[in-house]
């Protein structure tokens, strides 16, 4: 029995032969197959390729019509690349390593449509939460242009708060609680028992006085004299009390007359927020600028996340690091036995059309770890004069070679041609330029700081007349020409929460044309606003001025103890010192003796 | 599967010494429980086409082989994980993969890695407890097992697929 069998050579070779003929006639088609399914999976949307070739001995690959669609658009290819040539390093290749030394791409554009709709590549999970944020952003438009609604004062005080009606409801509840409160000091310390207790004391002293019996005179004097001390005790009682009571009084008058002013400020309030004026005019910029920016910087935020794990691989991984994916396992790195990343792009001239010219740019160390590369991945795109703009300047640097990412991103554009822009909405620009100069930092994937300016020129808008609106009509007549917008914004905070700092004349712009607009109807509006808000808080406000004329009754129980026992106290004073007069001499006469007179 | 069972009594059978059939099992599941598409699979491949194994088996060794490594991947990676990170052997790894056909060879893939591993030691054992399987069947059931009724009906269903063309 042989052991081996010299013809499995042949069968081997036969079968090698044949695979390897297979894969050169074939290879391109399956590596164009697998970049669109893989890469529309990791990407999360559809990349579709024209054509692709590859040429071993030249170890260099070309890849025609690159089409990447918008995930947020199916209609739309967010990233269209007419030619991409690459020269490919093929000994790091054989490592498992992609280094491409030099990359061609020509023919870059950006957002343009689709003529087929583009495949839905998420789960059910994400489609929902796109939905949801299509449903969100909004495309630049000018506010309420659809017609502006101006909320019945009815409406407005259906879903506002007024401070005039909780500051009357709190006033009278005070004022009922000062009530109740008195009514039971009142009850307590002013118990009609004690005054009339006082009277029969007085009364029955009185009546030993007519007795006549001077033997007991000086003990009657001296209980008129108690009895004259608890009454001035009693009178004094009562007048600490009103004082007392006084002070409540007081207060609650205080409370009664701030109420006087709060309509005028919930009148003042409300009209601020749901009339137009000047101030309003910002919730313009809210809904022109704001709105649409914040959507879009979301958009970028949202591509920047999906990307940043792509570009920032730790140097050396731990095992930690190492995640498990069945059948496919974890590609454990070992630096320096081969100091290189797994991917990394070293040079790459790049051409765009931008605003249908053509505009030159690079891209420089574009790697999947940075760290271990050691430099940062610099985009640049710059062009002068032509029909379109007087220049472009966009500079991105993507450093993530440290511990702290430090990504920036910074764009001069000048003097821009804006006529024959169109935006649903907004309008079409029939005229005016614009300088646009921005940059924007992102420290550690997280943090935010920026800033851009904008300043449009001579600007000539053309809205579409909309029939019945004449409101919206006569604000786009406003805003068809305008010599001057500047608008600045700030960006700060962080990736999931960012400020935007907005400062523009276009709101005067807008206001001035709204208040135009609106100056008859604002007037009636703000009549009726106020009307509305004394008729709502005005049953309040008389409840709570009743309460305190109960309670400013209530006062006169203290006037009329005080008056009843001044009273007796007078009677009292008196009745004693009638007895002093007819008291006997100091130690009597003798024997019981009386004097004849 | 009948197809294959009848392989393996073929085999079994036939003139084929015990080891040509206990290494084509054990070839069958070393390439079975490696990823398939890996450099040293093709050489594993082409070493069995010119030793004079039995190829059949080795095809159904495969096949059962690489169900087991599909129950086994998460121990393979952990294996693959366990080895390549060892704090102790990182400077022989670093010297190892310095040579590129290493990585070509995608050795550092803690699947391919643990899988490997594991075949390789499992392998010779594998080899001769088959082996040794194969001498007692042939020494002592050979003869029963012809008398089984359900050999005969594997024997027809065998004609059967002759006489269908072998589909």
């Amino acid at each position: 029995m042989k052991i081996f069998r010299w013809q499995g050579v042949l069968a081997f070779a036969i079968i090698g032969g044949a695979v390897a003929l297979f894969l050169i006639m074939f290879i391109d088609g399956m590596i164009e197959r697998g970049i669109e399914e893989n890469g529309s999976q990791a990407a999360k949307t559809q990349i579709d390729l024209a054509s692709l070739s590859t040429s071993l001995m030249s170890q260099a690959a070309s890849v025609y019509g690159l089409e990447v669609a918008n995930p947020d658009n199916n209609m739309e290819n967010i990233l269209q690349i007419e030619k991409l040539s690459m020269d490919v390093d093929g000994p790091k290749a054989v490592s498992g390593k992609i280094i491409i030394d030099e990359l061609k791409a020509n023919g870059i554009r950006l957002n343009q449509k689709r003529t087929t709709p583009a495949k839905k590549i998420s789960s059910k999970n994400e489609k929902k939460s796109e939905e949801k944020e299509n449903a969100e952003s909004g495309s630049m438009a000018l506010p309420g242009l659809g017609g502006i609604d101006i909320k019945s004062p009815e409406d407005i005080l259906k879903s506002e708060k007024l401070e005039t009606l909780e500051a009357a409801n709190k006033a009278k509840e005070t004022i009922e609680n000062l009530k109740s409160k008195w009514q039971k000091r009142f009850e307590t310390d002013l118990s009609p028992k004690s005054l009339d207790e006082t009277k029969q004391k007085l009364a029955k002293l009185q009546e030993k006085v007519k007795g006549g019996n001077l033997a007991s005179i000086p003990e009657t004097i001296q209980e008129f004299k108690n009895l004259q001390k608890e009454i001035q005790d009693r009178i004094n009682r009562i007048k600490s009390i009103k004082t007392e009571f006084e002070k409540d009084i007081k207060s609650a008058k205080m409370q009664l007359a701030e109420l006087k002013n709060l309509p005028k400020k919930d009148f003042d309030r409300l009209k601020k927020k749901y009339s137009f004026s000047m101030e309003g005019g910002g919730n313009a910029l809210g809904t022109i600028i704001e709105g649409p920016l914040k959507a879009k910087l979301d958009k970028a935020w949202k591509v920047y996340k999906r990307l940043s794990p792509y570009l920032n691989k730790p140097k050396s991984p731990t095992k930690e690091d190492y995640t498990y994916v069945r059948g496919k396992g974890a590609n454990v790195q070992f630096a320096k036995a081969s100091p290189y990343p797994d991917f990394l792009l070293r040079h790459a001239n790049l051409s765009m059309t931008l605003f249908d010219t053509e505009v030159q740019g690079e891209l420089k160390n574009l790697t999947d770890n940075p760290k271990l590369y050691g430099k940062p991945a610099i985009l640049n795109f710059q062009s002068g004069k032509n029909e379109k703009f007087d220049s472009f300047d966009l500079q991105v640097e993507i450093d993530k070679t440290g511990d702290q990412g430090k990504d920036s991103i910074s764009l001069d554009f000048k003097g821009l041609n804006l006529k024959g822009i169109e935006s649903e909405g907004a309008g079409k620009v029939n005229g005016g330029s614009a300088n646009l100069k921005g940059q924007l930092k992102i420290i550690n994937e997280t943090n935010l700081e920026g800033n851009i300016k904008a300043e449009l020129n001579k600007i000539a808008l053309s809205i579409a007349k909309q029939d019945g609106n004449e409101l919206a009509n006569t604000i786009a007549s406003s805003l068809s020409s305008i010599d001057r917008i500047n608008i600045n914004i700030g960006i700060r905070g962080t990736i999931e929460n960012y400020q935007l700092d907005i400062q523009s004349n276009l709101n005067q712009i807008i206001s001035g044309a709204v208040k135009k607009a609106l100056a008859g109807e604002m007037a009636g509006f703000e009549s009726s606003l106020m009307d509305a808000i004394q008729k709502k808080a005005g049953g309040s406000i008389a409840g709570a001025n009743g309460s305190l004329s109960g309670l400013l009754g209530q006062g006169k129980i203290l006037d009329q103890n005080q008056s009843a026992y001044g009273g007796l106290l007078g009677q009292a004073k008196g009745g004693a010192s009638g007895l002093k007069s007819s008291a006997p001499l100091p130690g009597g006469l003798p024997g019981g003796l009386k004097l004849p007179f | 599967m009948i197809r294959s069972i009848l392989k393996i009594f073929q085999a079994l059978n036939s003139d084929e010494k015990p080891w040509q059939l206990s290494l084509g099992l054990a070839f069958g599941g070393i390439i079975g429980l490696m990823p398939l598409w890996t450099p040293h699979n093709i050489l594993l491949l082409f070493i069995a086409c010119i030793i004079n194994l039995n190829f059949a088996l080795l095809i159904v060794g495969f096949i059962f082989f690489s169900g087991i490594a599909y129950l086994l991947d998460p121990v393979f990676h952990q294996i693959g994980l366990a080895v390549l990170t060892a704090e102790g052997m990182q400077n022989f790894w670093n010297g190892f993969f310095s040579n590129s056909i290493f990585l070509f060879d995608r050795l550092n893939n803690t699947l391919v890695m643990g899988s490997l591993l594991f075949s390789l030691a499992a392998s010779a054992p594998l080899f001769f407890i088959l082996n040794l399987l194969i001498r007692k069947y042939r020494q002592h059931l050979q003869g029963i097992f012809d008398k089984i009724p359900i050999l005969k009906s594997l024997k027809l269903a065998k004609i059967y697929d002759t006489l269908g063309g072998g589909r």
